[in-house]
C-alpha cells in the first residue's frame, strides 16, 4: 500500500496561506497551534488541517508533532 | 593416448568487437532494469543531481527536497516490507498541493493534512521532522494500534531512529536532540528503547517481533479486547525476546512464548554435532511435537545450514500443516559462551500455520 503525503514548499507557502485567508492573521501573530497554543509564525509552521468548519495549524515542536500523530491515529485523518 | 590427444584441439580465439552505441545501449537497458527493480533507488539518485542544481531555479530545489525525502524513507520502507510479512505500508509518495487550485471554503470541505517543508537548505530539519510524522502516523499502524501509549512511543522512536542512523551525523543528532532527548526521560520509554536495541542487534527485532505485533493487530482488530491484557502481553513478549536476545551461544532458553494473543515458538536448527550425528531426524521430530502449540515458528541457523534447515522443513511441512512465509539471510551480534559478543551470518525462516487466516480470531 502506498501512502500519500500533501506537501507545501517554503517558496508556495505565503500563496497558499493568502489563498486559505490566513495570511493577514499569522502575520498579526493571531494564529495558535492547536495543541501547544505557541503562537505560529512563517518559521515554525509545520502543518495545517481542516477541522469542524476551521483550518488548524500545528507548530513543528517535537512535542506539538506527536501530539499531531496521536490526534491523526485517534480520528483516523 | 597421442591419438586421443591429437583428436583433441581447442583452438580459443575472442575477437570482441563492440561499438560505443551497443555498449551504451546495454548499459542504458541495465540502468533502467535496476531503477525499476529499485524505484527508491531512483529517487534518490534524482535527488542528488537536483541537489547539484538547485540553486538554478526554486523548481529543482522542490525536486531536490522531495525526492531526497522519498528515497530516503522508501529505502527504509522496503528494508523492513522485506522482513515482515503483512506490513500495511511499502511507500510514501510526496504530492505538492497546487495552491492555485485552493479556495478556503473548498479546502474545509474535503482538504487534508498539508505538511510544510522548507527549502534544501533546511532538508536536514525536513527529514526528521517528516520521518517523525510518517514514522508516527502512518508506519506499522497494525502493529501499534493496541498497544500502550509509551510502547507506540518507544517503537516510534526506535524505527525512527533506525531509519535516520545511516544517514548524516547532523541529521541524526538533530533526531536526538529534537526527538529522544526529552521522550527517554520516561523510564519506561528507555527501557524499551534499550530492549529493542538489544533485540535488533540479534537481528530479530523486524521479523519475529515487529511481525508478532502485526500478528496480534490482526487477531484483535475485530473483537472485544482487553486491553490491559494487550499492554501486558506486550511487555512480556519484548522482555521474552530481550532474554532470548541475550542468551549466550549454546546455553538453553525458554523457546516458546505462549500468551493469549501471540503463540510463537523460536528454534535454533543446525548445531553441527548433532547434524553430523543425527541428520534432519531430530528437528523434524522435535517439530512436530511443537508444531500443534503454536501459530507461527522461526526457525533460525547459521547461512551454512540453509539448505538443511530447507530440508528439515520441506520433510515435515505436511504433517505440520505450516506454510513458509517468510526467509531471510542476515547479520547478526550474538554472544559466544563467555558472553562476548561476536558477529555471525544467520538464515531465518518464517513458517505458520495454515489455519491461522490473516484476519483471525483467537
Amino acid at each position: 500500500m502506498k501512502a500519500k503525503l500533501n506537501a507545501v514548499h517554503d517558496n508556495d507557502l505565503e500563496k497558499l496561506l493568502a489563498k486559505l485567508n490566513l495570511l493577514e492573521k499569522l502575520k498579526q501573530g493571531e494564529l495558535k497551534c492547536k495543541f501547544t497554543q505557541e503562537v505560529i509564525t512563517f518559521d515554525n509552521l509545520h502543518s495545517i488541517f481542516p477541522e469542524e468548519g476551521t483550518i488548524k495549524l500545528v507548530s513543528d515542536s517535537p512535542e506539538a508533532i506527536k501530539l499531531l500523530s496521536e490526534y491523526i491515529n485517534e480520528r483516523n485523518l | 593416448m597421442k591419438e586421443i590427444y591429437n583428436k583433441i584441439d581447442f583452438n580459443f580465439f575472442f575477437d570482441f568487437d563492440f561499438s560505443l552505441w551497443e555498449v551504451s545501449t546495454f548499459s542504458l537497458a541495465g540502468a533502467f532494469i535496476y531503477f525499476l527493480l529499485n524505484p527508491e533507488k531512483f529517487e534518490k539518485l534524482i535527488a542528488l543531481l537536483s541537489r547539484l542544481l538547485r540553486f538554478i531555479s526554486s523548481k529543482v530545489d522542490r525536486t531536490y527536497v522531495k525526492y531526497d525525502l522519498q528515497g530516503k524513507i522508501n529505502d527504509y520502507l522496503k528494508k523492513v516490507s522485506k522482513r515482515v510479512k503483512h506490513i500495511d505500508i511499502k511507500n510514501i509518495k510526496i504530492e505538492w498541493i497546487d495552491v492555485s487550485a485552493q479556495t478556503e471554503k473548498q479546502y474545509i470541505q474535503d482538504g487534508e493534512m498539508i505538511i510544510r517543508l522548507k527549502k534544501g537548505d533546511h532538508q536536514n530539519e525536513n527529514i526528521v521532522k517528516a520521518s517523525m510524522a510518517f514514522i508516527s502516523h502512518a508506519f506499522l499502524k497494525k502493529a501499534k494500534s493496541y498497544i500502550a501509549k509509551y510502547q507506540r512511543e518507544s517503537m516510534d522512536l526506535f524505527a525512527c531512529y533506525d531509519l535516520l542512523k545511516e544517514e548524516k551525523s547532523e541529521i541524526l543528532d538533530q533526531f536526538v536532540q529534537d526527538f529522544m532527548k526529552n521522550k527517554m526521560d520516561n523510564e519506561k520509554i528507555a527501557d524499551f528503547f534499550e530492549k529493542y536495541t538489544d533485540i535488533d542487534d540479534v537481528g530479530i527485532f523486524y521479523p519475529v517481533l515487529v511481525q508478532e505485533l502485526t500478528f496480534l493487530g490482526e487477531k484483535v482488530f475485530a473483537n472485544k479486547r482487553d486491553t490491559q491484557k494487550i499492554h501486558k502481553e506486550v511487555t512480556d513478549l519484548v522482555n521474552f525476546l530481550y532474554r532470548y536476545a541475550n542468551r549466550k551461544l549454546r546455553e538453553d532458553n525458554i523457546n516458546d512464548f505462549s500468551g493469549e494473543y501471540c503463540k510463537f515458538g523460536i528454534r535454533i536448527i543446525g548445531r553441527s554435532l548433532v547434524i553430523n550425528r543425527d541428520g534432519e531426524r531430530v528437528y523434524v521430530n522435535h517439530l512436530k511435537k511443537v508444531a500443534g502449540k503454536n501459530e507461527t515458528m522461526y526457525l533460525i541457523g547459521n547461512k551454512e545450514h540453509k539448505k538443511f534447515m530447507k530440508k528439515v522443513f520441506k520433510s515435515c511441512q505436511l504433517d505440520l500443516n505450516y506454510s513458509l512465509i517468510q526467509e531471510e539471510t542476515y547479520k547478526a551480534i550474538i554472544k559466544d559462551p563467555e558472553g562476548e559478543p561476536i558477529e555471525v551470518k544467520n538464515y531465518m525462516m518464517t513458517i505458520r500455520n495454515n489455519s491461522i487466516k490473516v484476519y483471525h480470531k483467537s
